[in-house]
């Protein structure tokens, strides 16, 4: 109930700016269009590429908008310029509540919100086009999409949060986060879906967390794999929030203790 | 005139000052710069791996075309995206009131008091990127060509900044808008790509995105010596009307600024 709360409180908050919010969610939906625009053009000579047709790559990028949006978390700013560096961590630390799950539920409402626009964009396109988009969904495909979401989300916050407190020992980390967020836009499938990238594109972004945020919800979500290839991936899934979890609180623990406040 | 380009050298000099009392803020956004500038290039190099030409156009001039585009963000936050991002604190803090009272044009110092050196080793990427392409293709690079691309990126400059000034001027009424200059980057995207992508889609409600499409795609033409349709005049017709209209919207804007009394 607490923590129900805690995120309604939240809610409050960014409904305050709801302007302002559509604005953060028009920027990947204007990719999104701009990309099955690109799309039209490469498969205006051929039907099929590497298994993908223009409605299952338009329903890629869709599918993707939303993903994005819902499951990319952008807390590490937040950590690290104004907790760490102006010190606003202080007034977390002196309150009864893990910090790590405050800022979980902060910025929960977010990730509600611009996957809700994303959610009536879908519907609102949907019913204005018919259904253009092909998806092979079952109740299996469902029901470990859903799993597989749950996981990505907490995969991005952990990852992100752990960025954040790398400003603990690095004064200014901005030029790093944004050189991770290039490779993690390309290593996630926001460029393309994987599956039509270089092989060693592939290789490499199967062995970080990158794809498993995006990539792997998204299509599974389009029914392209069977349900051993899905326990794969759910079970990938888990051994990156594990790693990254026993790395938040390595980096806690040893973090917390370098850091100072001042203040009258 | 004399006079703003007076100005503009003192800000150049005092910017230059900045970097060097903030080093390591520089040695950061250098890093972020170069990642930025390389992500352009595998961006169309991955969306090209399945196909060798689109709209007309080959995998290489499309590789060229990102070039450009590496080139031309770098001018754009050499000169004033960082201004443009700083609009929505000076506006909604009431600042503003200092640029008004002094004695030069409001709308110059406030998108051209910023200048961001990091992005010089941007522009040098970019040029390696656009003129190897142009050695690899066995295009003739000559003069003529070199100064009308330089010419034309310089018109798509201008047509950029009256679009994000107009669209920024927005914040006059809406201070809170503090995000609306990564919209703007977004929209900025869209100049990577060629204006046949637009043309083919036949669809007149997406036509307003053309201005877009036109500020690069036409300098690389013209360096790739591609047959232009047009895409000049239209180029500089689109600068001269935005850049007025922006100029026009801005006076009017101000009329409504409300300080923070």
């Amino acid at each position: 109930m607490r923590n129900f709360r805690i995120f309604l409180l939240h809610c409050q908050q960014i409904l305050e700016y709801k302007l302002r919010c559509f604005i953060w969610f028009l920027s990947p939906i204007q990719n999104c269009l701009i990309l099955i625009l690109f799309w039209l053009g490469v498969f205006s000579g051929q039907k099929q590429i590497a298994g993908w047709t223009m409605g299952s790559i338009t329903a890629y990028y869709f599918l993707l908008t939303i993903a994005s949006s819902m499951l990319n978390s952008h807390i590490e700013g937040d950590v690290s310029e104004f907790d760490i560096k102006k010190g606003d961590l202080v007034r977390y630390l002196l309150q009864p509540y893990p910090y790590f799950w405050r800022k979980f539920f902060e910025e929960m409402p977010w990730r509600v919100l611009q996957g809700s626009y994303g959610i009536i964009l879908l519907t609102g396109s949907i019913l204005i086009f018919g259904n253009f988009l092909q998806l092979n969904i079952n109740l299996l495909n469902l029901i470990c999409s859903l799993i597989m979401i749950i996981l990505a989300y907490f995969i991005s916050f952990t990852y992100k949060m752990n960025l954040g407190f790398t400003s603990f020992w690095f004064e200014d980390a901005r030029g790093f986060h944004q050189l991770l967020e290039v490779i993690a836009i390309i290593l996630c499938g926001e460029v393309v879906p994987l599956t039509l990238a270089p092989k060693y594109v592939q290789q490499i972004a199967n062995l970080t967390p990158f794809p498993y945020i995006i990539y792997y919800p998204v299509t599974v979500f389009q029914g392209k794999y069977i349900l051993t290839d899905m326990l794969k991936i759910i079970s990938v899934q888990l051994f990156w929030l594990s790693a990254l979890l026993i790395l938040k609180e390595i980096l806690w623990k040893k973090g917390i203790k370098s850091f100072t406040a001042t203040g009258q | 005139m004399f006079y703003y380009l007076r100005v503009y050298w003192r800000l150049l000099k005092i910017n230059f000052v900045y970097l060097l009392a903030y080093r390591l803020n520089f040695i950061n956004k250098v890093i972020s710069s170069l990642g930025w500038g390389f992500y352009q290039i595998v961006w169309i190099e991955l969306l090209t791996y399945k196909t060798q030409s689109v709209f007309g156009w080959s995998k290489n001039e499309l590789i060229a075309l990102a070039g450009s585009f590496v080139i031309f963000t770098a001018l754009v936050h050499f000169f004033f995206s960082r201004n443009f991002q700083e609009f929505s604190r000076i506006i909604n803090y009431g600042q503003l009131d200092e640029y008004l009272i002094k004695p030069i044009d409001s709308q110059f110092l406030l998108t051209f008091k910023i200048v961001d050196y990091s992005n010089v080793f941007r522009i040098i990427i970019g040029f390696y990127f656009v003129f190897s392409i142009m050695i690899k293709d066995h295009i003739a690079i000559s003069l003529v060509n070199v100064m009308g691309y330089l010419a034309l990126m310089g018109c798509g400059l201008v047509m950029t900044y009256g679009i994000w000034s107009a669209f920024s001027t927005i914040i006059i009424w809406h201070p809170q808008l503090s995000n609306l200059v990564d919209f703007l980057f977004n929209l900025n995207g869209m100049s990577r790509y060629p204006k046949e992508m637009i043309l083919n889609t036949g669809n007149y409600l997406l036509f307003f995105l053309l201005p877009f499409t036109l500020i690069l795609s036409t300098p690389t033409k013209i360096l790739f010596q591609k047959t232009l349709s047009g895409d000049i005049e239209l180029l500089l017709l689109f600068t001269i009307i935005i850049f007025i209209f922006s100029r026009w919207f801005w006076k009017f804007a101000l009329r409504f600024y409300t300080s923070a009394s």
